[in-house]
Parts: C-alpha cells; structure tokens; sequence
C-alpha cells in the first residue's frame, strides 16, 4: 500500500542569530493508512520537531533545511503555505499535549469543533453545529448536547483531549499526529484515550503519529516504532520485535529504564531487577557529538564509534539501527 | 428574591462608598485654610466685623463642623446639594448643565484612546520588529511622557496659529449655526482638539498594553492549535488572539476612568471646554465649597457607573469570569426536582 506519510532524510536547523544550529540530522519515516507509529525518545531527541515540521508549525528561527515531507506524494516542506494550509485540520492534524491551554479559553467548544467543518467543508454554521454535536458522540462525551455550548474551563482536562480530538478528527483526516496525547492526564483517563483513538482509527483508517517518551504508550497504541536520539533516529522497526529485541544500545537502554510489574507468581519467583538508568545527559542541540551521537554515553562505544558515522544497519524484515555494534548485538 | 441578592448587596456597598465620598470630601475641604466668606469679603473690598458674622452664619459656617456635615448628608439624601456661594444658582442646575460636555469629553476621547491605541498595539504585535512597530513604541513613549496640559498648549499653538482648521476653544460657534444637524457638527468640530489632546496620553498606554498582550497570545498554545486547523493568519488573529489580547485592555478601561476626569480639569481648563473639569477649576479657586463637593460627588458616581460597565463587558469577552454564577442559577433547579 502506498505510505500516506514518508519522510526522507529531513533536516531541520534553527537560526541562533550566530549560525544555524542543526535540531534534526537526516529522519526518514513511512507510514502506511490504517498503521501507527510510536516516536520514542527523551525531552529535545527532536520528535516534537518533527511533528511540527510536518504540520508546517515550526516555530519562529527554526527551519527546513533540508530533505522531503512526501504526503500522499506531494512534499509539504516545499509547498506553498497557502496550499498547506487546505490540509492542515483537514487531511492532516494534530493532538496537542496540553489539553488544558491548547483550547481557547473564550470560544465554545461547539465553536471549536465546528470552525473547521466550515472551513474546509464548507458547511453552514447550523450544519457545522450538527456535526460538532456528532463529534462529541464519538469522542464519547457525556450528554454532548450540553458540552457544546460549554466553554474549556467548564470540562475536565479528559474531557478537553477527548474535544481536541474531535477537532482533530472532524474532517476524516488521513494523518493524526499525536504529541504525547495523555501525558497531562490521569492513568486511567489515559487508557480511555488510547482506547478511544483505536476505535476511531478502526473506523476511519487514519495513520496516527504518535510522540511519546512512554512506552507503554507504544506497546499498546503502536504497529512500528522509531527511537529518537539527538536528532537522529537511531533504530525503527516493528513494535514486538524493538519491544523484544532492542538492538541499539540506547534502546536497550530504555527497556532497562522502563519499570515493569509482575504479578502472581512471578512476582514471588525472584527478586525485581533493580530499575536501570542510562548514565550521562542528552546532549543539547549544538553540541551533538561527531560520529555516533550516542558514543559518549554507550557501554559498548569503541574508537571507531567515536570517529565514524555509524551505518543503518538493516536487522531483518523493516527493522534497522544506525548502530556499528547493532548487527554482533542482534546475531551474538 | 435570593436571586437579586448579590445586585442589593452591591447596590448596599456603592451607597456605602458614596457615603464615604462624601464624609471624606467634606472633612477634607474643612481642613484647608480659609473659609467661602473669607473670599466674598475680599472680593467685595472688605467689610465690618458684624456683617462678616452675618454672612458666616446666614451660611450655617458658624456652626461646629459635624453639625455642617448632619445637616449636609442629609440634604444631599434629598438630592440638595445647597446652593452656589459663586455661582448664585442651585449647584444642582449648574452640574446638570456641565455634566453632558463632561460625558462627551471623556467618552469621545476614551473611544479614541481605545481604538487607535488597541489597533496600532495589535498591528506592532503581527511584526514585532517591524517599522510600525518601532514607531508606536516611540511615539507611545512620547505620549505616556508628555503632560497633558502640555501636549493641550502644544496642539492649541499649532491650530490656533499654524494651522487654524480646529476651533481651540469653547464647545460651540457663538455666532450659531444653522439645524439641529449644524449644531452638532459644530460640537463634534469643537470636540476634536480636546478629546484628542486628553487621548493622547492613554492612546499610548492602549497601544503598549494591547501590543504586550497580543504578543503573548500569539504565543499560546491554542493560537498553536488555530494555526493547526488551517486558519489564514488573519482569522488567527482577529477570530481567535483577539479577544483574549482584549481582556487586559478592558480591565484597563475601568480604571482609568477616574484618571481620565483628572486629565479632563486640565484639558477643559486649557481649552475652556464648559464641563465639570473647568467647573471645579473655578469653584477650588472660589473657594465655592458646594459647588466642587457635588462635583466631587458625581465624578465618584460617574467612575463608580464606569466600572459597573466594565465589570459587565468583563464578564461578556472572558467567559470564565461569569461562569460562576450561571452555572450556579442553572444546577439550582435540580435539588427542588429532587425533593418534589
């Protein structure tokens, strides 16, 4: 099937005034309809970016510097904002993390919802008002007759995700980008969420985009993953087998850090292992060691990991680590 | 009745404040040197000790002063606000007669200050390091420095001799003009040196305030999330920045309106506009104590009615502020469904 998102070698930079600062180094991605891909990695690896790259929202100084956007083949880095603009909130659109400042505080959520049916649908106000009204039925909020006139600060902030869903998916996009969805929100709230955006997806073959550090989050929502490392993606692949067998070193790294719980009988088995931790910081934009990235904070770096880029290593069928241990890993 | 009751208990507490009004006024005028005699005597070159008494008491000046203040709350609960030692007329008639210039006066140039200051605030906000932008900084700044009565002189130069196109003093053609429509022409033409000068200086703290404010909305998240819809900028801007960047501007409003009486004793004094300002001006220098105490009086009635206004055009463009208080009316039917 033909991806509805591929991204090829993107660069991103941002402009500090001084020089030009490089945030993303050569992210390629594709994503199939119907297919969700976890975006994984630690605060400033860089999956936020390209979030915004694709929805054209980077922020002031930051820019495209290099490489494409394929949506449904036509590159959204090089396109005309106008044009752009008729996709974003319509066949391309995003969830924001902050459900409780990503609405605005003096419209009705009806007003919210509606806004862009009739903009890219060009339904009539009334109209526009019925399919909110639809929206909030499928989103699953309680006696949505009465939401619709309410305002954000009247809504619980599950209830405000679950309305910037609706926004997101009111015009039957082909792509929902999900930036960490149900960090602000309670644990069992989440679930709910996740639960919600599996069903809608069922129905609809929507391709989601979904950024998160948790991965948790992955195992349940994800088909593929790509772990995110200093601007770089450092390994993809399916999520069983990145979840099972890690081949990166930072990857591996991260399984460690993630707490798992045992219940019944394996729980009394043996003692835990102790939680991990993965010595050293990330380092900031600018000062991205040479060669491999992750060198400095690896337990299996070698001089040659220190000197030369590490290759994309392909570790089987869609699975592949930028990694020059990956592959003795992978087969040792 | 439960339901009128936070309109009775505010209606309680503004009674309560005009009643310190006008306690404080009154001790205050006490308090300064010399009395309204002192100066009708002077200005009828002196007279005999005996007559001075005479006076004193025929204006109840010889009695102690929380008797004068007994007697003067309560006849101003009457609606007498006494008589014009100056003026010779009922102080009431005379304030009515300047009341409406004032309104005009204050209303025109607050209109002004508002729009022009929010529009060049918001555009500077769209290109923060444009020209416009810098220019309204400089020219706020100049503004916000300038006195008023300053800036009153500087412009009532420049139209009275330079470029003689605005009338610089009065509010109406003393020769008259013909119609009901020429008369108000003729106002609105008299107007525009004193509402502008009196603008000035808030046009340039309108523009500062709503060009911070639109710059910090333009920054959050759900601008974000407007531009994530699709919307062209313009909607971005005047659909959804708008309105929040306009919250701090109303606040604002209400409380400048006492301020803008203050500019407005000056501007009409400058540019002998016939209100209230220019009224007080001559009863401080006549020591004309019930003329400027009822003065005093309506500009706290005015700016207390200002932020009334406020406080509801408040509660219209930021929906949490009433939120309160309708949810509340609308869940209270359900407890008496309940016990039914």
């Amino acid at each position: 099937m033909a991806p509805v998102l591929e991204i090829r070698d993107l660069q991103v930079g941002v402009d500090t005034g001084r020089e030009v600062l490089s945030v993303l180094d050569g992210i390629s991605l594709s994503l199939e309809p119907g297919r969700t891909i976890g975006i994984v990695g630690e605060s400033g690896c860089g999956k936020s970016m390209t979030a915004l790259a694709t929805m054209g929202l980077l922020p002031d100084r930051f820019a495209i510097t290099g490489g494409q956007i394929l949506f449904e083949g036509e590159d959204l880095a090089s396109m005309p904002d106008r044009q752009r603009r008729r996709l974003r909130g319509n066949a391309l659109s995003m969830i924001f993390q902050e459900p409780m400042t990503a609405l605005n505080p003096v419209l009705t959520v009806g007003r919210q919802i509606g806004e862009v049916l009739e903009l890219h649908q060009g339904l009539s106000g009334h109209e526009a008002r019925q399919r909110a009204l639809d929206m909030l039925r499928a989103v699953q909020i309680p006696a949505p007759e009465r939401r619709l006139d309410n305002y954000p600060h009247e809504l619980s902030g599950g209830m405000r995700q679950r309305v910037m869903i609706a926004i997101a998916l009111a015009c039957r996009p082909k792509l929902i980008i999900a930036d960490e969805p149900t960090t602000a929100l309670d644990v069992t709230v989440q679930a709910q969420i996740f639960r919600l955006l599996r069903e809608l997806q069922g129905e609809t073959d929507t391709a989601i985009m979904l950024i998160t550090h948790d991965l948790g989050a992955v195992a349940e929502m994800a088909d593929d993953v790509a772990v995110f490392y200093a601007g770089k993606c450092i390994e993809t692949g399916p999520v069983a087998q990145i979840l099972q067998h890690p081949s990166h070193p930072y990857t591996q790294g991260l399984m460690v850090c993630t707490p798992t719980m045992r219940l019944g009988a394996a729980a009394l088995a043996e003692s835990p292992p102790a939680l991990g931790e993965i010595a050293g910081i990330v380092p900031p934009v600018g000062r991205f060691p040479k060669a491999c990235r992750f060198a400095p904070r690896c337990p299996l770096a070698d001089d040659r990991c220190r000197t030369e880029d590490p290759p994309l290593r392909a570790l089987g069928a869609a699975h592949a680590a930028l990694c020059w241990k990956a592959e003795e890993e992978a087969f040792a | 009745m439960s339901r009128y009751l936070p309109a009775l208990s505010r209606l309680a507490q503004a009674l309560g404040l005009l009643l310190a009004v006008i306690v404080l006024n009154f001790l205050l005028i006490q308090l300064a040197p010399g009395d309204p005699v002192d100066v009708i005597v002077g200005e009828m070159g002196g007279a005999s000790e005996e007559v001075i008494a005479l006076m004193r008491a025929d204006y109840g000046l010889d009695k102690p002063v929380l008797t004068q203040l007994a007697i003067y709350v309560g006849k101003v609960a009457t609606g007498d606000f006494g008589y014009s030692y100056y003026f010779n007329q009922p102080v009431l008639t005379l304030i009515l007669q300047r009341l409406p210039a004032t309104i005009l006066l204050v209303l025109s140039a607050l209109s002004i200050a508002v729009l022009a200051g929010t529009l060049l605030g918001i555009f500077s906000a769209r290109r923060p390091k444009g020209l416009l932008s810098h220019a309204v900084t400089i020219f706020s700044l100049a503004g916000y420095s300038a006195p008023v009565f300053w800036t009153g002189l500087m412009l009532l130069i420049l139209f009275a001799n330079v470029w003689p196109i605005f009338p610089v003093s009065g509010m109406t053609n003393i020769r008259g003009s013909g119609g009901p429509v020429g008369a108000v022409l003729d106002v609105a033409h008299h107007l525009v040196l004193p509402a502008v000068t009196l603008a000035t200086i808030y046009i340039a703290s309108y523009s500062r305030l709503a060009r911070a404010s639109m710059l910090e909305v333009l920054g959050a998240d759900y601008i974000r999330t407007a531009r994530a819809k699709g919307l062209s900028e313009r909607r971005v801007v005047y659909g959804h920045a708008l309105r929040n960047a306009l919250i701090p501007v109303v606040t604002m409003v209400g409380l400048q309106f006492g301020q803008l009486f203050a500019g407005a004793v000056l501007v009409e004094t400058v540019f002998n506009w016939p209100g209230l300002g220019r009224l007080a001006y001559e009863s401080i220098l006549r020591r004309d104590y019930p003329t400027l105490l009822a003065i005093l009086f309506f500009s706290a009635v005015l700016v207390m009615v200002a932020n009334e206004l406020t406080d509801l055009a408040y509660r219209k463009i930021d929906p949490r502020i009433g939120g309160a208080s309708r949810r509340r009316r609308r869940a209270k039917p359900q407890p008496k469904g309940a016990s039914a």
